[in-house]
């Protein structure tokens, strides 16, 4: 599709910070097209605020934020994921309440435009839209490997689909960039495995994958390439194998006496 | 009223900024201050159309102003948002 | 199939009896309950609005009779000696109706961002608000008449046919209680049916995300302010199409029937009924209209005949058993009487999709 090299997103001097506390503080970075890019550190380094910075959650204080040849800082989250940054979150949020069918047909929300009038008429267009609507939603559940009946409440899937269903819920919006934030957090090591063949698959499909995870063995085995926060400072970057053996991240990881 | 009143409270904690004490009695002495005067003045202020019988909507619209401009009140802490 | 059609005989026997459900009734209970069913529709219109509002996108509105107001005092106004202006109903309802829903979108624009608890607070002070200033509008400019109210509105009336005077057909007699209920019916079902319409469409499910997870709506790229604020102002229109419809029936309004109580009488009914669900609205709409009459009727004859006296006044003990009534439901059942069929979706699964599913099972791990 596009060449590898090609830069889809690119961070320059983010700064973000709570009151007294700086959260970020001169985090630069770029994500290129197509790749699986992996975002560690110990807990409390930032990777979550710099997640939420991306997608519009927080605004950013300081430094510019460049996604496909755009400049998208201080946006809001649906203006973010209307550009094509979708996310999934920590702490899984879901709507609970509404079926899983329900869940990534709001995905598809953006994608699509009928309105009050539509939804009163029922138009041919308005139906056509809404049939298209519920066809793709029960591809993406499948894709993800979801086999329970499509009217399943949400929060009464297993916690490993909650968290499918989250990654089927944001592919629904076409993103260009699929933000995962702690995917396989609470999966066992077969859930873990299957986890990676959809994000490979995923990627295949063109679709760039940011990814904060703890499970080292999944960043090494999965990642083109790593950024490693600790502080809200980057302190290295680069391929799984070089990371792995930067003394400042051997020394982060140990003197946080995190794993 | 029962409930004006509390609604006057709310806006007067609102006001001064939610969770601190001095900011609450802050408030408390504005909001009433601003009652007072705007219920004596606002005669004079619209020529006489609108009465001190509008006292009670001052606070009101003291409070959709505060929460619109300055949610975290006067003296109050910026809150972080949830994420 | 079988279904299907068992479901439509069941329809036009609901039909039927709504239908014939005036002559029943004042058959039975004689005029006063015709006109008791009548505000019951009124109050189910209102308590619909609402629960788009609440039910649907989750902004708790505990001002809601404010929009109510301002459909009734726009009705009253254009259609009474007031002013000496008497607008036809065609003309004056929908533009009470656009009164309301600008008067939602006026409040709900600055006050949308704000967390539940303190939408609420304002919303409640917004229906405070507007009371006021219904109640004293009346000087230097005589307005609205101030708290005596504006009396002489004109009825109801299509073209000449008008829904205040009795009407012969057939040889049977619709007084204008009958009459209003047919209107005021087609009107609930109208509602009814837009709001069926709403919640199973693009708009409503992006309510419900809102309702569950504002955040990830947002993420998901809803703007939810303007989301929000769509629900809000349909809600408002709602709520001054059955103000219009009130002032038209009562011939009378007054800041009085715009309290506080009001907006927490109608969120009671959506609350208790079942938040979300148009059946359990309307079910709690008819109880809690219903209810407290026939016990203001027969609580004071049956303390008569048990004690021989009236021991408590059926006016207070009417109050007490409303919140008696309202504790304990919320205690057995806090997703209201009627909640929403989701659950129930769920211990039936759709066959058609469950087949697709089975279908289209794509395995992952392979």
């Amino acid at each position: 599709m596009t060449s590898p090299s090609e830069t889809l997103i690119e961070l320059t001097g983010i700064c973000k910070r709570f009151g007294g506390l700086a959260a970020l503080s001169d985090v630069s970075l770029h994500i290129r097209r197509g790749e699986i890019y992996g975002l560690i550190g110990p807990n409390g380094a930032g990777k979550t605020t710099l997640f939420n910075v991306i997608t519009g959650l927080y605004q950013l204080d300081a430094g510019t934020f460049n996604f496909a040849g755009r400049a998208y800082a201080h946006c809001k989250p649906h203006v973010l994921a209307q550009a094509g940054i979708a996310r999934t979150f920590q702490n899984i949020r879901l709507f609970a309440n509404m079926t899983t069918l329900e869940n990534v047909m709001v995905g598809r929300h953006l994608r699509t435009h009928s309105g009050i009038w539509g939804a009163l008429t029922r138009s041919p267009a308005a139906r056509e839209e809404e049939r298209v609507i519920a066809e793709r939603a029960h591809q993406l559940l499948s894709y993800v490997g979801i086999r329970r009946p499509a009217n399943t409440l949400a929060k009464n899937l297993s916690y490993g689909e909650q968290r499918r269903l989250e990654i089927a819920r944001a592919l629904a919006t076409d993103p260009m960039l699929l933000a995962l934030d702690e995917p396989a957090a609470g999966m066992n090591s077969t859930e873990t495995e299957s986890l990676k063949t959809l994000l490979q698959d995923i990627r295949s499909q063109g679709v760039t994958v940011l990814l904060i995870e703890h499970d080292v063995k999944l960043i090494m085995g999965l990642c083109d390439r790593v950024a490693v926060l600790d502080y809200g400072k980057k302190i290295a970057e680069g391929v799984p194998e070089q990371v792995r053996n930067d003394p400042a991240v051997i020394s982060a990881y140990l003197g946080c006496g995190d794993d | 009223m029962g409930f004006m009143l509390g609604l006057k409270a709310f806006t007067a904690a609102v006001l001064g900024g939610i969770g601190n004490l001095r900011g609450a009695m802050l408030g408390g002495v504005l909001l009433g201050l601003i009652e007072s005067l705007g219920a004596g003045y606002i005669g004079d202020l619209t020529g006489g159309f609108l009465g001190s019988n509008y006292q009670d909507v001052f606070a009101f619209f003291v409070l959709i102003a505060v929460l619109v401009f300055r949610p975290s009140g006067l003296l109050g802490e910026r809150v972080a948002e949830r994420a | 199939m079988r279904l299907h059609r068992l479901a439509k005989h069941y329809f036009a026997a609901l039909g039927v009896a709504l239908l014939a459900l005036p002559f029943i009734v004042d058959a039975m209970f004689g005029h006063g309950w015709v006109r008791i069913a009548d505000f019951a529709l009124l109050y189910i219109m209102l308590a619909l609005g609402l629960n788009i509002v609440v039910g649907y996108a989750g902004l708790l509105d505990l001002g809601y009779i404010a929009f109510f107001a301002v459909g009734a005092y726009t009705y009253a106004l254009l259609g009474s000696p007031q002013f000496g202006l008497h607008w036809p109903m065609w003309a004056v309802l929908p533009l009470g109706a656009l009164f309301a829903c600008g008067f939602g979108v006026l409040l709900g624009a600055p006050t949308l961002r704000l967390r539940g608890d303190y939408l609420a607070i304002v919303t409640l002070g917004f229906g405070e608000i507007i009371r006021i200033f219904m109640n004293n509008l009346n000087a230097p400019v005589n307005i609205t008449n101030g708290p005596q109210g504006i009396s002489g509105i004109d009825p109801l009336r299509v073209a000449d046919f008008s829904f205040g005077k009795a009407h012969e057909w057939f040889g049977v007699e619709f007084a204008a209680v009958h009459l209003h209920y047919y209107l005021f019916l087609a009107f609930t079902l109208l509602v009814i049916f837009v709001s069926l319409r709403l919640q199973h469409s693009r708009i409503g499910r992006a309510w419900m995300a809102i309702r569950e997870d504002e955040v990830a709506a947002s993420a998901m790229g809803i703007n939810t302010r303007n989301v929000k604020l769509l629900a809000f102002a349909m809600g408002a229109t709602f709520g001054g199409i059955s103000g219009g419809l009130f002032a038209g029936f009562q011939g009378f309004v007054s800041p009085e029937s715009f309290s506080l109580m009001e907006s927490v009488m109608v969120l009671c009914m959506v609350v208790l009924g079942g938040m979300g669900n148009i059946a359990g609205v309307v079910l709690g709409g008819v109880l809690l209209v219903v209810l407290p009459e026939a016990f203001r009727h027969g609580a004071g004859p049956m303390q008569q005949a048990l004690f021989g006296k009236t021991v408590v006044d059926p006016e207070s003990l009417r109050m007490l058993m409303f919140g008696l009534a309202l504790i304990l439901v919320m205690l057995w059942r806090p997703a209201g009487l009627w909640p929403s069929a989701q659950r129930r979706r769920e211990l039936m699964p759709d066959e058609a999709v469950a087949q697709q599913e089975r279908d289209t099972v794509y395995d992952v791990s392979k």
